[in-house]
């Protein structure tokens, strides 16, 4: 049986790390409520362009503008992938690195050639010793930090790496997401931009100023679409960066929750053995006094 | 909502800025300014850098506004733009410091043989922003 002083140590380590994990589990509850809210805010302008760029696309021609062009026989694909920059959230990255692999390995065109765009150290950690693949760029910074200014900067250099022919179809992934206790991997279509999908999405499309109504373009369609698209992609972005901040906080939160419980659970098996260690070195002292009266007679 | 008022709404990808009924609109359209009466004819233009100017009940607001759309329909207008702020909220400070590394830098480039043009864009954004948020705040001359 181990001698008391190791077990009150042990207990003591274990509370130490309960204290931690409990404190880690509080910052995460107070930057998940920032990050939810951040995500909120930026919803409105991303439904308000899909359903203009939805209304204008209406009126010109599918093949109009570069952006929207699906080329035939697609050989390279680019996938951004969001993943964070710190650990200790579970299995946030694992899943997502997962659900990529998977990806990868289906996807149709069997010799289509994919590369990484990473955002977060945990995703170029993994993709660094990945077989299959190769990561071309890394945005460092980006995650603590989400702003407009820094998911425009990944747009850009994705609307440059599609319109220069380097690659056919452009992906997004990261997790969405969903409560504080769920989140979901999402692997999107980010290049070409498909218009029906974003009609799909478009739920405001009945009210007064929806897809049917007759505007009067200035300058004109193909000028506004224009304008249009490359902001779309903009907010996509952006709306990934801070899906996935908010759902890393809460896979954080649930992960140093489930931490403290299991501190708590040791700290009362470790002291239940302290005590019954402690009751063996009592009954041996008594025993040890009783058989040395005994041999004194 | 009462007859003959605009609702405004402005949002920007980071936040939504304003949501209230308003009298008239003017706003900074990039072939000039276009001014918004209720009962207007449904209208989809692109903004510019520039003011845009609320009106209601004999006040008047003024807001510091970056490139963007405006819905327009005859009882509301939507504004999707890439920044806003009121005129009083801006940072007159930053505005100043941002002028002078714009200028300074585009003075450096042009020296250059072969300047970036995308760099080059990028500062000349970066000047009209800051020229702009100093002319509303009136630290600056129109002809400056």
């Amino acid at each position: 049986m181990a001698n008391l002083k190791d077990i009150r140590k042990r207990i003591d380590s274990v509370e130490n790390t309960k204290k931690i994990t409990r404190a880690m589990k509080m910052v995460a509850t107070a930057k998940l409520r920032r990050a939810e809210e951040a995500m909120k805010s930026s919803r409105p302008y991303a439904n308000e362009i899909r359903r203009v760029i939805a209304s204008l696309a209406d009126r010109v021609d599918e093949e109009a503008h570069p952006l929207l062009e699906q080329r035939e026989l697609p050989e390279t694909a680019l996938i951004i992938v969001v993943s964070t920059d710190r650990g200790l959230c579970g299995s946030f990255n694992a899943n997502l690195f997962r659900r990529l692999d998977d990806f990868i390995k289906t996807h149709e065109v069997a010799d289509e050639q994919i590369d990484i765009a990473n955002i977060g150290e945990k995703g170029l950690r993994n993709f660094r010793r990945h077989e299959d693949v190769e990561v071309v760029r890394d945005y460092e910074g980006v995650i603590g930090d989400v702003d407009y200014d820094g998911a425009r900067a990944i747009a850009q250099d994705g609307i440059q790496a599609f319109l220069s022919g380097d690659y056919d179809n452009i992906y997004l992934a990261y997790n969405e997401f969903v409560s504080a206790i769920q989140y979901e991997q999402i692997i999107e279509p980010f290049l070409p931009i498909s218009i029906d999908a974003l009609v799909d999405e478009d739920e405001e499309g009945d009210q007064p100023g929806g897809v049917d109504t007759d505007y009067i373009y200035e300058p004109d369609e193909l000028s506004l679409l224009d304008y249009a698209l490359p902001r779309h992609l903009e907010v996509q972005v952006l709306q990934a960066l801070l899906e996935s901040a908010a759902a890393e906080q809460a896979a954080r939160m649930t992960a140093m929750d489930n931490a403290t419980e299991n501190a708590e659970e040791m700290i009362e098996d470790l002291t239940l053995e302290f005590n019954r260690a402690r009751q063996a070195a009592i009954t041996n002292e008594i025993m040890e006094i009783v058989s040395g009266a005994e041999a004194m007679e | 909502m009462e007859a003959g008022r605009i609702h405004l709404e402005v949002v920007t990808p980071e936040e939504a800025v304003l949501a209230m009924d308003v009298d008239e609109v003017v706003l900074p359209g990039e072939e000039g300014q276009i001014g918004v009466l209720p009962g207007h004819m449904p209208l989809l233009t692109s903004l510019g850098i520039g003011e845009m100017i609320v009106k209601n009940q004999g006040d008047e607001a003024n807001y510091f506004l970056v490139r963007g759309f405006a819905e327009v329909l005859s009882d509301r207008v939507r504004i999707l733009a890439e920044e806003c702020e009121g005129v009083d909220n801006i940072d007159i400070q930053k505005a100043r410091a941002e002028f002078k590394d714009a200028e300074r830098e585009m003075k450096r480039l042009r020296q250059q043989e072969e300047p970036e043009q995308e760099l080059l864009e990028k500062y000349r954004e970066s000047l009209r922003k800051a020229r702009m948020r100093l002319m509303l705040s009136g630290e600056l001359d129109d002809d400056e």
